[in-house]
């Protein structure tokens, strides 16, 4: 299965306004834990990391584990300060990594 | 014979119980349940956490836990944390996530997490300088009417 | 023994409750002697007239729910069912293969489609059968796109299925239970009353009778599907009808039929035009 996600990312902002960014991705955030009807494991498989870059910084770096929840939601706000490039990935435990962009543009205050 | 037998059974039986059981779990090495002193020590070493400068919104009783709505921020900002982390004690793998955020981001993450029983979510806050401080709140997980043993019926 | 019903139907929620702490038998140890025979008590099943029931019938299972579920199903970002809607309207863009037109090539915009959900299931005459959404997507799928049909439950199906009746959001349900209808929906309800599975409730002893009572930390809600496909959190995953009639049977421990059988479709029927004058929510979130 490809991965597959919706993001919120903000196209515009005044510089020093706090803008937020939504990710959801689709994705069954398997633990390794559940057994199928068959008794058999079902084989673990995560999205075990998150990151943003905004106008070439990092800005967040998320490790996640099996205590986050299927088809994972993360959120989280920044400063807009430049107008700049937003680049949000996702990678999963099996090498496959999915990537969402959009360019946010800040007007002087 | 039997009488050998028999004092032999006592004995065994008096030694088992005599040994208390947190000893006997500490012997094996395994942590108890919902006990983050282990995990914390091997991250952390022997850093404590300060109780607070960090704020965690969740419901305290919740519906399922199998999507529980957390948000984790830092007010201890000057300078602001490096890290945010969230543990579920009583989880079969206690440690949740760890946020590594940096300027202009804040400080304040929000999720959705699995609680597989009742117990304390814990959130950390790791600063530049080693410093840590944290929270906990009790999350209550209310189970539901009918046990879902048979969830993997679809899968193909 | 002889309880009078409500009694009988406590009993057996208390044994369903030791059942499930128990960590629950398979089914498959039960002994033939020890399964109830499924039977419909004669007083429960009274004739329905549409003009003889006020409408809209009940509440939604949206009541049901606390505060922060209700805000996650109105969250239309963050509600997980909105990623079936996005990769319904994936599929509907795309070339099923083979030279096939689009879903958007007949249809247009997936919009056009508004009230459909709200309409099924309706007796198809082409057909001679009861047809629910699944089965009407089906049904263009093969005689008009020559695609091979989705398989029951499979994510394509579903995500269309969530994306038209998407479509509906707040339509009320209004099925038609008259002329070739009447039949199937006559054996809905039936099945709706019939007592089944190792601790003989029917659908009704939980969804009639104690809706809005307790069951563990859940409160019973009335078992109205204008929400469906559902992102269901039992399941962490989004769900058909005839997903969640599976599971309700197996969680009284009865033996569930085929999803897309008869007697399912049947019930489907009753449940639709129960549920009517309901808005239709999907994706609905439920617990």
């Amino acid at each position: 299965m490809t991965l597959s996600a919706r993001v919120r990312i903000p196209q515009q902002a005044q510089a020093g306004e706090i803008v937020e960014i939504r990710t959801l991705a689709n994705h069954p955030m398997e633990t390794g834990f559940r057994i199928d009807t068959q008794g058999d494991r079902v084989p673990r498989r995560l999205i075990d990391r998150l990151t943003c870059s905004y106008a070439g910084r990092r800005i967040l770096d998320a490790e996640l584990h099996p205590a986050i929840a299927a088809n994972p939601y993360l959120a989280f706000r920044f400063v807009a300060d430049v107008s700049g490039e937003i680049v949000v990935t996702w990678h999963e435990d099996t090498g496959e990594t999915l990537e969402e962009r959009g360019f946010l543009e800040v007007r002087p205050a | 014979m039997d009488r050998t037998r028999r004092r032999l059974l006592r004995q065994a039986l008096i030694t088992v119980t005599a040994l208390p059981l947190a000893q006997v779990v500490r012997a094996a090495g395994i942590p108890r349940r919902g006990d983050l002193a282990p995990l914390l020590r091997e991250r952390f070493g022997d850093r404590q956490p300060e109780e607070g400068g960090i704020e965690l919104e969740v419901s305290q009783v919740v519906e399922n836990g199998n999507s529980v709505a957390v948000t984790v921020r830092a007010t201890d900002v000057d300078p602001p944390p490096r890290h945010l982390y969230l543990f579920m004690p009583r989880n079969p793998e206690p440690f949740g996530a760890r946020f590594t955020i940096a300027a202009p981001a804040l400080p304040e993450v929000s999720t959705r997490v699995r609680l597989s029983a009742t117990q304390n979510l814990t959130a950390l806050a790791e600063y530049p300088d080693g410093r840590l401080r944290g929270t906990a709140v009790s999350v209550l997980v209310t189970l539901g009417a009918c046990i879902d043993d048979n969830y993997a019926e679809w899968i193909r | 023994m002889s309880l009078p019903g409500p009694t009988k139907a406590l009993w057996a929620i208390a044994l369903a409750l030791l059942a499930s702490c128990s960590g629950g038998a398979s089914p498959g140890r039960v002994t033939p002697d020890r399964v109830t025979p499924d039977r419909v008590a004669p007083d429960r099943v009274a004739p329905v007239t549409p003009e003889a029931t006020p409408s809209p019938a009940g509440r939604s299972g949206y009541s049901y729910m606390g505060a922060e579920l209700r805000a996650l199903q109105d969250d239309s970002f963050a509600n997980p069912g909105m990623l079936w809607v996005d990769r319904g309207a994936t599929l509907w863009n795309e070339a099923p293969g083979g030279g096939a037109q689009r879903c958007a090539d007949c249809h247009g915009e997936p919009s056009n489609l508004a009230g459909v959900a709200a309409r099924l299931p309706a007796w198809s005459a082409a057909r001679s059968r009861l047809e629910n959404l699944e089965m009407r997507i089906n049904v263009c799928r093969t005689l008009r796109q020559g695609q091979d049909a989705w398989p029951w439950e499979s994510e394509p199906l579903l995500a269309m299925t969530t994306l038209v009746a998407h479509q509906s959001r707040g339509t009320p349900l209004d099925v038609r239970i008259d002329g070739p209808a009447a039949a199937a929906f006559a054996r809905g309800q039936r099945e709706f009353e019939r007592e089944r599975g190792q601790l003989g409730l029917a659908c009704s002893d939980c969804h009639s009778r104690y809706a809005g009572a307790r069951l563990r930390g859940d409160l019973v809600s009335e078992g109205m599907i204008n929400g469906f496909p559902i992102y269901r959190l039992t399941w962490q995953t989004l769900g058909s009808r005839q997903r969640m009639f599976r599971w309700c049977n197996e969680a009284v421990r009865a033996e569930p039929y085929p999803a897309g059988h008869e007697t399912y479709l049947d019930l489907e029927l009753y449940l639709a035009w129960r549920a009517r004058g309901l808005p239709i929510e999907t994706p609905a979130v439920r617990r």
